[in-house]
């Protein structure tokens, strides 16, 4: 019975969000704020999947727009070029996902810290370059004319409906990410990051758990992707900049690194801030970045981290380490 | 005797440097086995030879009879072989408990994260094991109520147990230890001591590096001593004591002399 307790107690927080989420567009119906609910959605997936990396693996990558982009291309060219149906282009998208996934992780066994930040960076520039250059791709006008998902004739193609498809793959996201932060690998990332050598004399191999973390990473970020690519029905090469790299990991910085909560605030954060903050006119762009600073200076550990901190030391009342034991706890008896 | 882990002629290069050269030692089943020498003698670096973090420049390393020369260091632990570092390295943000769970991750690792997805039963039950198998070992190396404090925050001993516990959870036959005293009072290296008897006693056979000559004359059936890389002795803890060349390159007259005076102490003793 106490099992089954704890279980509701923990999924009851995720549940209360995801209504949350999903009764959105009951309170704004206008179109406007229901592509914004749609690309913070979006966000949040890329940003779960991100977290393996960034959150976990301690890995700073800079990469994650060329990902995102390589899924809505992936997707929306298959779609538009050979008129394949969007849901059968996901199987595709998710091989996609999973050879950058390969690809990428295999510098980060070679090069670290700032280093393979300036590789990730460079990958961006490169498949940007691509995009905008290749004939193939639709050069710097992009893909048009994308066809949006659709059931037995049941087209996904206003915002409202779109908003509930993106919807519906987010909890799917939500339920692996979740099962993945429960599961030893989130363990085996956490220890990545903590101690590398450590892990390896543990007899795990360190190499594939890293390239674990990327082509897990990869594959969320290249289905958010094509969820874009089809609901936007027009993607562009200036989309998928190193710009849009760093908002990803912005979005785990605000919201606290490692952070399954975190993650999905600093989406919302993200998504959201520069649309309410249009009023302010051309001086938008300087709030903007004295609130992420703010931010950064008032909640060193994200947003999620700090308010879960502060919310426990309430409830401890301050007793803090003092359940102490065992070896070290006789110092004085010597 | 069986020999559990055998070392011929190993040999470790570092650009001019030759930090170990052509060394032997044969481990034998059943035993505790020390490695002792001064600063600089190449102990530690003898020891990420055998456990596969380096890579020796020559020589061979035959563990149980296999040649586990150059192989990944997690293929070799697998095999059986553990190790705790000399600075520790435990993994800070997660618990004490999920510490250990690392160390069983390797014995419950089948197939991927597409599997782990789609198994849910299966999983389920692993993730149990290991809790059930940490909860237990965390037991015996006596730091369960520490099990749900960060690794970071624990007290340097019990971080020191906790590495070692990690190396108990996957089973081993072997641990290599690099100087599991070191920094510990009096106290807790008795408690240390206590956990590395238990566990040889569970019929865990361990290697260690130790400065510490209570330990290492207490607990240790064979010693081997290097010095400048080379291996100067090898024999019983009182053939090691009483051995010229030894005390001469690292034990000190000050510790034949005092053996000497308790020597001749227990003789008055005796003689009265």
């Amino acid at each position: 019975m106490k099992n089954y307790e704890s279980l509701v107690k923990k999924i009851f927080p995720v549940f209360a969000m995801l209504l949350a989420i999903s009764l959105f567009p009951v309170f704004l119906k206008n179109n406007y704020y229901l592509t914004i609910g749609c690309q913070a959605m979006l966000y949040c997936i890329v940003a779960l999947g991100l977290n393996f990396i960034v959150g976990m693996s301690g890995m700073m990558t800079l990469g994650t727009g060329a990902v995102y982009g390589l899924g809505a291309y992936t997707s929306a060219l298959l779609s538009t070029k050979l008129g394949v149906n969007p849901w059968l282009a996901l199987i595709p998208v998710l091989v996609m996902g999973w050879l950058i996934g390969k690809g990428l992780g295999f510098p980060s066994l070679r090069v670290q810290f700032v280093y393979f930040s300036l590789v990730t960076i460079a990958f961006n520039e490169i498949v940007r370059n691509l995009l905008t250059n290749l004939e193939f791709t639709g050069s710097g006008t992009g893909v048009r004319n994308i066809p949006p998902y659709s059931i037995f004739g049941f087209e996904f193609n206003t915002q409202l409906r779109s908003y509930y498809l993106i919807f519906a793959f987010l909890v799917v996201f939500i339920i692996i990410a979740l099962r993945i932060a429960k599961s030893k690998w989130r363990r085996a990332f956490i220890a990545v990051k903590d101690n590398p050598e450590a892990l390896e004399v543990s007899g795990i191999n360190v190499s594939s758990v890293k390239i674990t973390a990327f082509t897990l990473s990869s594959i969320f970020g290249c289905v958010a992707g094509a969820l874009y690519a089809h609901f936007n029905r027009y993607i562009t090469p200036s989309t998928f900049t190193t710009d849009l790299s760093i908002s990803f990991v912005v979005m785990l910085i605000i919201g606290g690194l490692g952070n399954f909560w975190g993650c999905i605030l600093g989406a919302y954060v993200v998504a959201f801030l520069p649309q309410l903050l249009r009023s302010a006119g051309t001086s938008y762009k300087l709030i903007y970045a004295v609130l992420m600073m703010l931010a950064v200076i008032l909640f060193p550990n994200g947003i999620m981290s700090d308010i879960r901190r502060s919310v426990g030391k309430l409830i401890n009342n301050g007793k803090g380490f003092s359940k102490g034991g065992g070896i070290g706890e006789n110092r004085t008896g010597n | 005797m069986k020999t559990v882990l055998e070392i011929k002629n190993l040999t470790k290069r570092f650009e001019g440097l030759v930090a170990v050269k052509d060394v032997n030692i044969t481990v034998k089943e059943r035993q505790i086995h020390a490695l002792i020498g001064p600063n600089g003698a190449g102990k530690t670096t003898t020891l990420s030879m055998i456990n596969g973090t380096l890579e020796p420049t020559s020589g061979k390393i035959l563990f149980g009879g296999q040649d586990i020369t150059g192989m990944p260091a997690y293929k070799i632990a697998q095999k059986g072989l553990g190790r705790t570092f000399q600075n520790i390295k435990v993994f800070g943000s997660l618990t004490a408990l999920e510490n250990l769970m690392v160390g069983a991750m390797h014995n419950n690792n089948k197939g991927g994260v597409l599997r782990m997805l789609l198994c849910v039963k299966e999983t389920n039950a692993m993730e149990r094991t290991m809790r059930e198998q940490a909860l237990e070992v965390i037991n015996e190396i006596g730091i369960y109520r520490l099990k749900d404090e960060y690794a970071r925050n624990l007290p340097y001993g019990s971080q020191k147990v906790l590495e070692l516990g990690r190396a108990l959870m996957g089973k081993p036959k072997m641990i290599l230890l690099d100087e599991p005293a070191a920094g510990l009072n009096t106290s807790e290296r008795a408690e240390f001591v206590e956990i590395l008897e238990k566990m040889y006693e569970k019929g865990i056979d361990l290697f260690l590096i130790e400065h510490n000559m209570d330990v290492v004359m207490n607990i240790s059936h064979m010693i081997t001593v290097l010095n400048f890389g080379q291996k100067i002795a090898e024999g019983t803890p009182s053939q090691i004591q009483s051995n010229p060349e030894v005390i001469r390159a690292y034990l000190g007259n000050r510790y034949k002399t005092i053996r000497k005076t308790e020597e001749s102490r227990g003789n008055a003793n005796a003689g009265r």
